[in-house]
């Protein structure tokens, strides 16, 4: 269990996060979701430790510092002429010397395979599409074998099936590895979809926190979305939202539009 | 399939770091040729045999002028030449690095215009009163505590405005043009044959070496040179980006000041004693990243390298173009400078 105790951060007089405590047991995948910002980037930066204010990490008792957790920024765009390979391999930074250790470089190219980037081993990640640096950059956070990740919209810039190909590698890392992971997201049926609880973050506030279907209900996103929601049911069992604007006519119950995502199954 | 991808990834980078290798190990080769052509030439046109003869038989053989024109003057003008273009060399690339700005060099926080205005003020003074220590000593001196000073300004810039990029070139131009004008001011309130003497020493030459000079800059280069090593994955983390830096567990402001206090000091160390000595700073890195990439296992001993050669590069051909009196290296850098940055400016399209 993880245990994170987070003050009050507040910029220009006005608190802009203020969430109670937050427990997350390991191997869970938490999803961290609400409108734009409803304070889902500053809860993760708060925890990755890039806000003045102090938080507190405890990891069953024990206190954790920056060096255990991989956090990947929003903004991760790079310029750099690094190859990817080089990039994965600055995830273990620490493990380097001024030869890079045989074990590492295998274990780096592992890795990459394991999210389908062996291919893109040696190209240069200014030549990268946004989508694979993500995926790179992702890979690297990884590859550093954190005992917390906190993402901020890891398939922010992917493609679909890359967007479920990412979450089900992260929920199965959660697993594997026994770290909580947390994302913030904005696709709530990919949200519902994948993770095994979430939290929802209004103007600072947690607002609500528990298993997806309880969560995600017509009058929260609604209320939270400012949208006229339809949940619909797909084959799987999984709830996939459709969003209508407020006030459409025949809304909150028209004929759908189309299902955000189509082809889940 | 997997395995087959693998094996090809490996091979890559195997086939890479032997590249990047063979690149270093050229510039080695480089360095080795320009120091004997440059121990070759100079104004008394020793012959090559003669050369090489008074090498062998050391600082004390018994061809008198012969040895103390190559142990007293071309050897530590040599030997000064390396250290300064290694010195300015790792400088530039460090604030390349931690300004993530392919345009900055070890003089963008205007350390250099604050050894300038050290030395002037050194040069007017003794013309007024004598000073109680050498003249060739008290320059550098007072070329190295106003770098220092130039140092303290930014770094209290950067105490209480924290270090980021922005800040940091923001101070570094405040301090730049502060001393600058005080130069300026200095040059103003001289007379002629003395402000001669401080224009000469802006220029930059490898006349004024000798083997103190060479023990100091090598020192604080060699004080220096550990730091940096300690800091090699990280600096190649930083071009990842802060924000990504930072999130592999890197302080990136600590890093900053460090690289910033180390950059100070070898630049430091390398224009006190031979005045200003433009772009090699600004374009080794260049080359060094063109070459090996960001990888500073390799890009920092290619900048370093670079560096090395350009200076001694740079002092043969000031001896070459003009047999009676060499021009000044800092001339020929800044002249050839110029093609070498638009060079730059135009491979950075995104820049």
């Amino acid at each position: 269990m993880i245990e994170i105790v987070i003050p009050a951060i507040s910029r220009r007089n006005a608190v802009i996060l203020h969430p109670p405590r937050l427990g997350i047991p390991q191997g869970q995948m938490l999803g961290i979701i609400g409108p734009n910002g409803a304070g889902k980037s500053t809860l993760l930066a708060a925890i990755a430790g890039q806000v003045p204010e102090t938080v507190d990490l405890h990891r069953d008792g024990h206190p954790l510092t920056r060096q255990d957790i991989g956090h990947l920024p929003q903004n991760f765009a790079v310029r750099s002429t690094l190859t990817v390979l080089e990039a994965v391999l600055l995830g273990r930074r620490e493990e380097l010397g001024l030869r890079v250790p045989p074990a590492l470089l295998e274990a780096a190219l592992d890795c990459l395979s394991g999210l389908g980037l062996l291919e893109l081993a040696s190209r240069p990640l200014n030549a990268l599409s946004g989508g694979q640096q993500q995926r790179v950059l992702l890979a690297q956070r990884l590859f550093r074998d954190p005992r917390l990740l906190l993402l901020d919209e890891p398939t922010s810039a992917l493609d679909l099936h890359h967007q479920m190909e990412v979450l089900a590698r992260l929920r199965a890392h959660a697993r594997a590895a026994a770290v909580p992971v947390l994302c913030a997201l904005h696709d709530l049926t990919l949200a519902a979809r994948f993770c095994d609880r979430l939290i929802v973050l209004a103007a600072g506030q947690l607002v609500a926190d528990g298993a997806p279907e309880d969560v995600l209900t017509s009058g929260s996103i609604a209320a939270h979305w400012q949208i006229a929601p339809e949940i619909l049911t797909c084959r799987t069992g999984h709830p996939v939202l459709v969003a209508h604007p407020i006030g459409a006519p025949g809304s909150p119950n028209p004929a759908p539009l189309a299902p955000l995502h189509a082809g889940f199954t | 399939m997997s395995g087959a991808a693998q094996t090809r990834a490996l091979r890559s980078w195997q086939v890479r770091a032997a590249q990047r290798g063979a690149a270093v190990m050229a510039a080695v080769l480089l360095l080795a040729v320009l120091a004997l052509l440059d121990l070759g030439t100079g104004p008394s046109r020793m012959s090559p045999p003669e050369v090489w003869q008074a090498l062998l038989a050391g600082p004390s053989g018994a061809n008198r002028a012969a040895a103390t024109i190559l142990w007293q003057i071309r050897l530590p003008q040599l030997a000064m030449a390396v250290i300064v273009g290694v010195s300015l060399g790792l400088a530039g690339l460090l604030m390349q690095t931690i300004l993530a700005n392919p345009l900055a060099s070890p003089f963008t926080l205007g350390f250099s215009a604050a050894a300038g205005f050290g030395a002037a003020l050194a040069i007017l003074g003794t013309s007024y009163i004598a000073a109680p220590i050498p003249q060739w000593l008290l320059t550098p001196l007072a070329a190295f505590a106003a770098t220092l000073l130039a140092t303290g300004m930014v770094w209290l810039v950067s105490r209480t405005k924290g270090a980021s990029p922005d800040i940091l070139v923001l101070a570094g131009i405040a301090v730049l043009f502060f001393f600058q004008s005080l130069q300026a001011l200095v040059q103003f309130l001289a007379t002629p044959e003395v402000l001669q003497q401080i224009v000469f020493w802006l220029f930059g030459s490898l006349l004024r070496a000798n083997w103190t000079a060479v023990q100091v800059s090598g020192a604080i280069l060699l004080v220096c040179l550990p730091v940096i090593i300690r800091d090699i994955w990280a600096l190649t983390a930083l071009w990842l980006g802060e924000a990504n830096a930072a999130s592999l567990g890197l302080d990136v402001a600590a890093l900053r000041k460090r690289c910033f206090l180390i950059t100070a000091a070898l630049t430091a160390g390398a224009v006190s004693f031979t005045g200003t000595i433009g772009f090699v700073g600004l374009i080794a890195p260049h080359m060094a990243r063109a070459l090996v990439g960001e990888d500073h296992r390799l890009s920092l001993p290619l900048a370093a390298l670079a560096g090395a050669v350009i200076m001694v590069a740079a002092s043969v051909a000031g001896k070459l173009l003009s047999q009676g009196a060499a021009i000044p290296v800092g001339i020929i850098t800044a002249v050839a400078g110029i093609p070498m940055l638009i060079v730059v400016i135009l491979r950075h399209k995104e820049m």
